[in-house]
């Protein structure tokens, strides 16, 4: 029997001793997409492929559990992945008009070793355009809706947002119209929604998933990330999707660690500098009772105020970094190759690209670009000193995760934005304020997780909380993440 | 050189050059494709050559070796890390909006180039870049569309093909020593397999920025300061179009001058047809090119490159001219223009090479061989190799000669030792290549015995053939002359006879050992006859 709390992990073991079937997954997938995009318009998919080619895809993986010759534990499991993830001739919009009738003539590698793996891709999900965003509000196809509130039928749901970039990735695991999603994370696009939407969110090190085919955003930054129910799917999917590859020249192995099986030999530091007066009280305090469990359960938590003296400014050296990078990787949409485009005989090339690009850029993208053009200009000081603190960021961190195995700390500053307050004006710098939490780890390239920790029970969202390791800790970060996931939300 | 025409002050061009070539690689800087100029439009591409989104550049490594042995053989120093950087600007021959270059980190630092008898022009560094497509203007229509920025077909072959570029110091005083030091350039990357230098087919492209100064033709170069305003000239396609173009600007800029005017500093780009320069569209002097580190490619650390051994690479590089043309005064003796001619082709320099050093082994006193060589030996190679060898093969340098050094060192050795003469080692050479044509490379000592070319040097055998003319019945009032003569007339007689017996001997007699037993055997049968 599936349900909107069977785990990724627990339907490959229903698969593997034949107690379900991929064909039975899908068929759930697919009411779960009826139900969410037919009767609630949660807007979560850009793109649905054929059914019956799912269905053939399905059946076959079924056959493959019948004589177990499953390709491997995600054999069959129903997987959506980010509009931004080239999908071979199949539309890879990033949620721009710029690419709306775009079809990719290449296949990003992680799509490769999803199919090799005999995953069954169920749809392209809804984001922040090009990944520019914390709430997929910016996407040309509208925003999606937070699939949480939809869970429970007792009240008229709220419509709150899913938090962005990878919204519709979020939405769509903790609705279970898919079983997990790639994403990808820039500056907190993975980690983000995954707390809003109650699912967990992993940014592996910077180039641990090779980001071959991902349509860039700000290529130092991009992480190809994963959105699933619980830390150990997490663990599980990335085992299958990690590694380097010869078609990324920035991807890496990270070595596999000794699973660590116990809280009570774990050093956990909180970095008090990240206790600002900008955070919601229910999310300070969930934050304060977490470390207190994880130091009940035998962990040693240790409070440090001093060493991370850079996060303060670290939220502008990012926005610096990614716009300037954005402007230069976003360049290449002229509508000449590939693209839309105002074709006009009558122009100059250059009045004909202004036209294609005022018209199907939208306003947040556009706004990125030029401030990307400014920092970077010959009079612009910001860029270099924003790499400055880049660096001096990544020292102070790799210093803090010498004395710690990991940091605790929230994955936002904010709840979702409610969509039903219409009094709630929505500034875009207040906006991204919220990434205070999540891009300390982007710009230090280090890997961090979001696991889904339950709020005050007065309120109806849902809290994450990052686990940060060091560069290449990879495993670490999931063991832990795993020990603190069971303390923190399946022991309650 | 002096600009005559310029009568009431003396002014002097400063040029600096700067020299785009494209490599002789399988594979485009940063995407497997090839970037063959003959290829059929837009049939070269690889997705990042497209910018497809996703698509990532994956740094050649061949690119690299060339870009590497570009730097050494022009003595400039190899950085171990160098970045690439992207350089941005709109224009529909630039796909992704931005092209890779080496702006603040190049691979290569500091050099020089030799060129001309003494002369030198400073290199301040070499960088790896991506070029452009090309627009395709084909009929005037085109051109103009093209010119107003309307309509543009592109051909992306081109777009993503490795380039370097050599930026030299502004240290030329003349447009006929840009014109020399760029034909040096040229030779050299084409003698090392850098570049294939085709101007012609775009792989070589140079810019030149010229300023003026006031000064004598021995004064030194002011600093930057004291010069006239720099103007840069773009997309010179050819030697001659350099010359002339440094040309045109030193003389405008000197009338700009010279009628109160100040140079404005600007890029023009050169009509050859018409043989003047005109200033550019704004678009291709673009403002700001908002440089930024490339953030898809990690810093290039050559003592990290896997597959990479710079030295190793580097002595694989071939001797360069000078240095060969040097070594072949100095170790065979040579006059400098048959060094000259030996050094023009790689292929016959090792021909020479390798047959002097076969036939002088055959003197047993050193072994190997080692300079100086017998002189003989070294006169008779260059001799059959510059003469008869290049007549026989008629065709343009590069291609194999139909001799191998052992057949030309047989040959020479023969011809020292004297068993043969000139002629008999033109026939063998003939020989030697006629049958080459037909697989066949039958030793030189074997054909001189099958074709019978051996010298008759045995004095017996020589008075024999001498006797049997002066006693044939048809000389016989020859002979009564010579008898009969004065010494005048003998002496012409005795040429008579001497043509007479070289001729039956069908010219395989040894000259002075014929002349020599002629006169025995005229003096025997004069006694004879008294």
């Amino acid at each position: 029997m599936i349900t909107p709390s069977t785990t990724l992990t627990r339907l490959s073991t229903a698969f593997a001793s034949k107690s379900t079937t991929p064909t039975a997954a899908l068929n759930y997938c697919f009411e779960r997409i009826t139900l969410s995009e037919t009767t609630h318009s949660l807007n979560t998919f850009t793109y649905l492929p054929p059914t019956n080619e799912l269905r053939d895809q399905a059946a076959a993986s079924s056959e493959r559990y019948a004589t177990n010759t499953q390709l491997s534990p995600i054999d069959g499991i129903p997987i959506s992945v980010k509009a931004n993830i080239s999908w071979l001739n199949r539309p890879t919009s990033a949620s721009s008009k710029m690419l709306e009738h775009y079809s990719s003539p290449i296949q990003a590698d992680v799509i490769d070793r999803l199919t090799k793996s005999g995953a069954i891709l169920i749809g392209q999900t809804n984001m922040d355009e090009f990944g520019m965003g914390s709430f997929t509000t910016n996407s040309a196809f509208g925003p999606s809706i937070n699939s949480v509130p939809f869970l429970s039928s007792s009240t008229p749901p709220k419509h709150i947002s899913p938090g962005g970039s990878s919204g519709g990735s979020a939405s769509s695991v903790a609705f279970r119209s898919s079983f997990a999603s790639i994403g990808t994370d820039t500056g907190g696009s993975v980690r983000l929604p995954a707390a809003y939407c109650g699912c967990t969110g992993f940014k592996p090190s910077y180039g641990g998933i090779p980001r071959h085919g991902v349509i860039p955003y700000a290529s130092s930054l991009d992480t190809v990330g994963l959105i699933t129910p619980t830390p150990e799917d997490a663990k599980l999917l990335h085992d299958v999707l990690r590694g380097e590859s010869p078609n990324d020249p920035t991807s890496i192995t990270t070595l596999s660690s000794p699973p660590k099986t116990s809280l009570s030999s774990l050093s956990i530091g909180v970095p008090g500098s990240y206790s600002v007066s900008e955070s919601h009280p229910s999310i300070t305090k969930s934050w304060v009772s977490a470390a207190s469990t994880l130091s009940d359960s035998g962990a040693t938590v240790t409070i440090f105020d001093d060493s991370l003296t850079s996060i303060q400014d670290s939220l502008a050296a990012y926005y610096v970094i990614a716009c300037a990078e954005a402007s230069s990787n976003l360049a290449k949409y002229d509508g000449v190759k590939f693209g839309s485009r105002i074709r006009d005989t009558d122009v100059n090339y250059s009045e004909e690209y202004a036209n294609t690009r005022s018209k199907f850029f939208g306003s947040e993208v556009k706004r990125r670009i030029e401030c990307g053009d400014t920092v970077l200009s010959k009079e612009g000081t910001h860029y270099s000193a924003a790499l400055q603190i880049r660096n001096q960021l990544r020292d102070e961190y790799a210093a803090a995760l010498l004395k710690y195995d990991v940091l605790l700390l929230p994955t936002s500053v904010s709840p979702p934005i409610d969509f039903d307050d219409a009094n709630k004006n929505v500034d875009q710098n207040e906006m991204m304020a919220n990434d205070l939490m999540t891009v300390g780890a982007s710009l230090c390239g280090f890997p961090a997780i979001s696991i889904p920790v339950s709020a005050d029970p007065g309120e109806d969202f849902w809290v994450g909380m990052q686990i940060i390791g060091k560069h290449g800790d990879d495993d670490r970060v999931l063991d832990v993440a795993n020990l603190v996931y069971e303390k923190l939300v399946v022991d309650r | 050189m002096k600009y005559t025409t310029h009568l009431l002050q003396h002014f002097r061009p400063v040029i600096g050059l700067e020299v785009h070539a494209q490599l002789s690689t399988a594979q485009k800087l940063f995407s497997p494709s090839h970037h063959r100029a003959s290829a059929p439009e837009n049939t070269l591409l690889s997705p990042f050559d497209l910018s497809i989104p996703g698509s990532l550049p994956i740094l050649n490594l061949a690119c690299i070796k060339k870009a590497i042995i570009a730097a050494s053989i022009l003595s400039c120093k190899i950085n171990d890390e160098s970045r690439f950087e992207r350089k941005h600007y709109f224009y529909p021959d630039l796909p992704s909006g931005y092209q890779i270059t080496q702006n603040r980190w190049p691979i290569a630092g500091r050099g020089a180039l030799h060129f001309g008898p003494q002369k030198i022009s400073e290199i301040n560094r070499i960088q790896l870049e991506t070029d452009t497509g090309k627009s395709k203007a084909e009929t005037e229509e085109e051109e103009e569309e093209e010119a107003l920025g309307s309509a543009v077909n592109i051909d992306y072959n081109r777009a993503g093909a490795p380039l370097i570029e050599i930026v030299f110091e502004p240290d030329l005083t003349s447009a006929e020593d840009a014109g020399e030091a760029v034909y040096t350039l040229q030779r050299l990357l084409k003698h090392v397999g850098v570049c294939d230098g085709k101007f012609e087919m775009g792989s070589l492209r140079c810019d030149l920025n010229v300023s003026i100064f006031e000064g004598d033709d021995d004064a030194p170069i002011p600093p930057l300061e004291e010069l006239g305003n720099r103007v840069e000239v773009k997309n010179l396609n050819s030697i001659r179009a350099i010359v002339a173009a440094a040309k045109y600007e030193f003389d405008r800029q000197v009338k700009v001058v010279e009628g109160g005017g100040v140079v404005s500093q600007e890029t023009r780009t050169f009509d050859k047809k018409k043989l003047v320069s005109i200033p550019m569209r704004k678009k291709e002097t673009s403002t700001d090119y908002r440089f930024l580190i490339d953030p898809d490619i990690p810093p290039l650390v050559l003592s990290q490159t896997k597959d990479l051994d710079v030295e190793a690479l580097l002595a694989g590089v071939p001797e360069l001219p000078e240095q060969a043309k040097k070594r072949l005064a100095d170790e065979y003796g040579l006059k400098p223009n048959i060094c000259e001619i030996l050094i023009s082709d790689p292929v016959e320099m090792k021909l020479f090479e390798d047959a002097v050093k076969a036939a002088s082994a055959s003197a047993p006193t050193v072994t190997p061989p080692q300079p100086p060589y017998p002189q003989n030996v070294v006169e008779y190679t260059t001799k059959l190799l510059c003469n008869d060898i290049f007549a026989l093969k008629n065709e343009k340098a590069g291609e194999p000669h139909k001799i191998n050094s052992r057949q030309l060192a047989d040959t020479v050795t023969t011809l020292a030792a004297g068993d043969i003469n000139m002629r008999m080692a033109k026939d063998i050479i003939t020989i030697v290549f006629k049958r080459w044509e037909k697989n066949d490379d039958t030793e030189v000592l074997t054909l001189i015995k099958e074709q019978g070319l051996q010298i008759m040097k045995n004095p017996e055998e020589l008075q024999e053939l001498c006797q049997s003319v002066i006693s044939d019945e048809a000389f016989e009032s020859d002979l009564q002359v010579w008898i009969d003569g004065d010494k005048k007339l003998r002496k012409k007689l005795e040429k008579f006879f001497f043509g007479k017996v070289m001729a039956k001997s069908r010219g395989l007699a040894d000259a002075g050992r014929l002349r020599e037993a002629l006169v025995v055997v005229l003096d025997s049968s004069s006694s004879r006859n008294r």
